[in-house]
């Protein structure tokens, strides 16, 4: 009998899953008999993994794409209205899918780092494998036996019962995807720093190595959040885009461990410092990654009436996270003598001083996040009681940590390491810190009067300044040397030191994102009026009319329309045309905002509870929301940029070298 | 590989304060996120629990009159929160009417419904497909009343003793277990 | 020197551009917003929609929070004060309702945390820099780092 394709996708995932434990196996054998031939295998079965998980992925997709309504999962997730591109997306947009995206990316990373690092870490790689095995394994496990996608249905129903209309939105169908590839990418260093403490070798070696995996992890996170941000702005109409919720938190946290641990990173690998830590923020970030999935997926912080969550899964995953957790921690705390570094901070004026400063921050803020998510239900287990703990909390506390965080990010790159005069430092600070002066009294005489809000247009500023000044003496720098024009000094500066170059325009991008927040979280101007056709409103210098009211359909949905006419100084600039739509399959209502944006900002305007006549309009005026989106651009390149740093041959400050050679240790 | 003998290989006081520190926050973290796991969700306790329902007077969804709450004074009352559009009343829709019927035959009690939420015509049709509630239910349109409850979701059930004190509240559908946990509180024998 | 500085103004310049919000001359048939619609906005930020993840009233688009802002919408009418209101709903619906926590015991201890893992970094801060005892012996050839390039070879 000829195997119906589906039970192909099935087959090759739970044949993935018996190959990722045989190479775990395999390579802890090797390691122990260091055994090439078992580490050989260990790598094929790897290998072989990678292919039979994408062919499961093809499957699905396959699936997904013919509307094989025979499938469980492309039944309850599918529909044959649904357009064609999120036909393809609704292949992750539930939970099953979604995890065997996951196994998927983990499945090729693995195979990835496997070949890429097999040549320069003969003796780490039996753990490198062994860890990514592992957590593969776990992975597929939990597809394998309590989320099986390709589970099939008996009588085959003839239409699906439809995507989430929330996931029906370009946003969200590459939202997952991107903020996975973050995810998984930690796992890639977690293996690293496995292989390096279980052999006690601790050295700068394996930190260099993970460099680029942390910084392609950070780079896919970071986009992630954005993307999950501009769908938030743009589908939920409400003008903002991050709401604190556990969801989103849950992406917060890896982010700030994994910002944090690319920065400790640089000093280990010039200073040989903060060893421990570093093997700390790896296996953190790691382990927060899982604690993120753990809160999505179990349902232990959705607050109400979640009958229909399985906690199977639920167990799983936390059983899964506890063990890498007593796994990670436990070398750690086991090898913590290895790990800790002689050397020592020697002046609170340094590079090394500032990026402690910059860790200690961005870590408690972390800490902040994992709390403050869970704290309801800590109360809740412990008194019994409900309690919520949102958005004004976490923005009372975070800004002053961030706005901190943005004064080491404006400093640090002009730090030297070990030490430098006072005189220096205050040289450095004097223009970007009249730069934050200028924007605060700027501000002040605008009549800004909240602290809080001038601290932050001084700081964004500052920052601002102090790093374009810096990206600035580069160039000059350059151009006194080489000569040429500055165009050419700019090109050659950026070639030539692309890690630096590239963590300026990071933190470029960093102080972008941040006016950007300011500018639409700070300034923002709001106006709920009730309009009948013919009525206009007045927001920023723009004069919003209603035109009226229609019904529209789409494929998979009905609504209604509001048409308002924009113009400006007595000119029609624009038409905006906010949407009401009904999914009736799924029976949801979502609206659909309308956004026109410009350089200055944003506006954005939806409708709601519309009666007989009248529409509750909602108007906002998002000044520079555009230079958060603008500043993911940059980070991105400020990203690839470092992403090109040649690994080899890397000149090192004679700093880092010791000057008794062959002195005599232990 | 030289893992020899460390120096420093003594544990400094400091060193066994972050190493004790970890441990401890990892047990904590698992131990909290187990118990939550496992703890049940129809558990929400009630801000208004201890204090004197909220007074209603709502219009019936079958027939003429009137829902009025001073009419259960002296009492205990078991209110429930219903829709058609909710899945889980369907599921506890057999209990209740038991749970009427009893109602209706001893008198020890008062039972109503609340309506919420719902379009009358879709709320009727329920009732003729599951059969008619033994006693009657208003209608909450609008779902005020539901958040002078502090209702969440549907089906939500509260308890009332006879000084019109609010005892209890139950998420989810109404069980012969939840029966017996929250009947003795206002005064019934389950 | 000059272009950064001249492109850092810049982006000053930008940011403060937006600040003030400029009346302008009313159309015949402007509507404006009805008074107090600032103060419903900033309160409903402030009070959860009961049935939804984590968002607030003003966010949420379910009906129980659209509900619920209408219900605010009368109580200013009513000339209710915004604590009047919060109350209001934390009646009804606990502390759970308040997206801040409010001052009971679990809500002042959640709002003390940050400081207290604030002062415990600032606490590792300090002691790192302290550490810092030998700096007066000029450092580079200290052996520990030697040790540290043995264990560091692969092979």
């Amino acid at each position: 009998m000829e195997m119906p394709p589906i039970r192909l996708g099935g087959v090759a995932v739970a044949l993935a899953l018996a190959l990722c434990l045989f190479a775990a196996g395999q390579a802890v054998a090797a390691a122990r008999g260091r055994s090439t031939a078992r580490l050989v295998l260990a790598r094929n079965a790897m290998l072989a993994n990678a292919l039979l998980v994408t062919l499961g992925m093809a499957v699905l997709v396959h699936a997904f794409a013919t509307s094989d309504f025979g499938v469980a999962y492309v039944a309850r997730n599918s529909n044959l209205g649904l357009p064609p591109l999120y036909r393809i997306t609704a292949a992750w947009g539930a939970h099953e899918g979604s995890l065997l995206l996951w196994a998927w990316y983990l499945a090729v990373l693995a195979a990835a780092a496997i070949v890429i690092h097999w040549r320069d870490h003969p003796l780490s790689m039996p753990w490198i494998i062994a860890t990514l095995a592992t957590v593969e394994a776990g992975f597929l496990a939990l597809i394998v036996f309590l989320s099986n996608p390709f589970a099939t249905l008996a009588p085959v129903p003839a239409d699906g019962r439809d995507l989430n209309p929330l996931l029906q939105d370009p946003g969200l169908a590459f939202h997952p995807p991107v903020l996975y590839l973050g995810y998984v990418g930690f796992a890639v260093p977690f293996a690293f720093a496995v292989a390096a403490m279980v052999r006690a070798h601790v050295g700068t070696e394996w930190v260099a190595a993970v460099r680029r995996w942390v910084l392609f992890s950070w780079a896919a996170l970071t986009s992630g959040i954005i993307f999950g941000g501009y769908w938030a702005y743009y589908e939920l109409g409400w003008g903002g885009y991050w709401a604190w919720d556990p969801v989103e938190n849950a992406s917060l946290m890896p982010w700030l461990t994994g910002s944090a641990l690319m920065h400790s990173m640089m000093a280990q690998d010039r200073r040989h410092m903060f060893r421990l830590w570093n093997a700390f923020l790896v296996v953190a970030t790691f382990l927060l990654t899982l604690l993120g999935t753990f809160l999505v997926r179990s349902g232990v912080l959705t607050s109400v009436h979640a009958f229909a969550t399985d906690p199977a899964r639920g167990g799983y995953i936390l059983g899964f996270m506890a063990l890498a957790m007593v796994a990670g921690f436990g070398l750690l705390i086991w090898r913590a003598e290895a790990l800790d570094s002689e050397a020592v901070v020697e002046s609170p004026l340094s590079r090394e001083a500032g990026i402690l400063a910059n860790n200690v921050i961005l870590v408690v803020a972390a800490l902040i996040v994992v709390i403050g998510t869970l704290f309801p239900l800590a109360v809740e287990v412990v008194t019994g009681a409900r309690i919520s703990v949102g958005a004004p909390y976490f923005n009372r506390v975070m800004v002053p940590l961030m706005l901190a965080v943005m004064v080491l990010m404006a400093l640090g790159p002009s730090l030297p390491w070990r030490t430098m005069p006072g005189r220096r430092l205050a040289a450095l600070v004097r223009l970007p810190g009249l730069a934050g002066v200028f924007a605060a009294a700027v501000a002040l005489v605008a009549g800004v009067r909240d602290g809080l809000t001038l601290a932050a247009l001084a700081v964004v500023a500052f920052a601002a300044a102090a790093t374009l000044a810096d990206l600035g003496r580069a160039v000059a720098g350059r151009r006194h040397v080489a000569g040429g024009g500055w165009a050419g000094a700019a090109l050659a500066a950026l070639g030539q030191g692309r890690r630096r170059m590239g963590g300026l325009i990071v933190h470029l991008g960093v102080a972008l994102i941040a006016a950007g927040m300011i500018g639409s979280g700070l300034f923002q101007e709001a106006l709920t009026v009730h309009l009948r056709p013919g009525e206009a409103a007045r927001i920023h210098d723009y004069t919003i009319t209603l035109r009226g009211v229609d019904v529209t359909e789409g494929p998979n949905w009905e609504g209604r329309r509001a048409r308002f006419s924009v113009s400006r100084e007595g000119e029609v600039v624009a038409m905006m045309m906010p949407e009401q739509r009904f999914y009736a399959i799924r029976g949801m209502a979502t609206t659909e905002t309308a956004i026109r944006s410009e350089i200055a900002g944003d506006l954005y305007i939806f409708f709601g509870d519309e009666s007989e006549e009248t529409v509750v309009a909602q108007i906002y005026w998002n000044p520079l929301v555009g230079l958060v989106w603008l500043g993911w651009i940059v980070v991105l390149g400020g990203a690839l940029l470092s992403f090109g740093e040649r690994e080899r041959g890397r000149r090192r400050r004679p700093a880092a070298l010791p000057a008794a050679r062959g002195a005599p240790a232990e | 590989m030289t893992t020899g003998p460390d120096p420093a290989a003594v544990p400094a006081p400091r060193s066994r304060l972050w190493k004790g520190a970890l441990v401890l926050a990892m047990a904590l973290t698992v131990g909290l996120l187990g118990i939550g796991l496992t703890r049940e969700a129809s558990r929400l306790p009630s801000a208004l629990e201890g204090r004197p329902m909220p007074s209603f007077d709502l219009p019936l969804l079958d027939g003429e009159g009137r829902l009025v709450s001073a009419e259960a004074a002296g009492r205990p009352l078991i209110l429930n929160f219903w829709a058609s559009w909710c899945v889980t009343c369907r599921q506890e829709h057999p209990e209740l009417v038991r749970l009427g019927l009893r109602a209706r035959a001893r008198g020890e009690f008062a039972i109503a419904g609340i309506n919420y939420r719902d379009d009358a015509g879709n709320a009727l049709r329920f009732l003729a497909r599951e059969g008619s509630f033994p006693y009657a239910s208003g209608v909450d349109p609008r779902g005020r009343l539901g958040i002078d409850f502090g209702v969440y979701g549907m089906p939500e059930t509260f308890f009332v003793d006879a000084a019109g004190i609010v005892r209890g509240r139950h998420a989810g559908p109404v069980t012969p277990a939840v029966l017996a946990a929250m009947l003795p509180r206002i005064g019934v024998v389950p | 020197m000059i272009r950064p500085a001249f492109l850092a103004l810049g982006l000053l310049g930008a940011l403060l551009a937006v600040a003030p919000p400029r009346p302008g001359p009313a159309a015949a048939q402007t509507v404006a917003e009805a008074p107090g619609e600032a103060r419903i906005r900033a309160l409903a930020r402030t009070l959860r929609c009961p049935v939804c993840q984590s968002e607030s009233i003003l966010e949420s688009r379910s009906s129980t929070a659209r509900e619920m802002m209408v219900m605010v919408r009368e109580m200013v009418a009513e000339g209710r004060s915004d604590a009047a209101i919060t109350e209001f709903f934390r009646a009804r619906y606990g502390d759970f309702v308040l997206l801040a926590p409010p001052p009971t015991a679990a809500g002042r201890l959640v709002w003390a945390l940050p400081l207290l893992f604030l002062a415990g970094g600032g606490g590792v801060l300090a002691l790192a820099l302290r550490r810092r005892a030998p700096a007066a012996v000029p450092s580079p050839g200290r052996p520990a780092l030697d040790a540290d390039r043995l264990r560091e070879t692969e092979l």
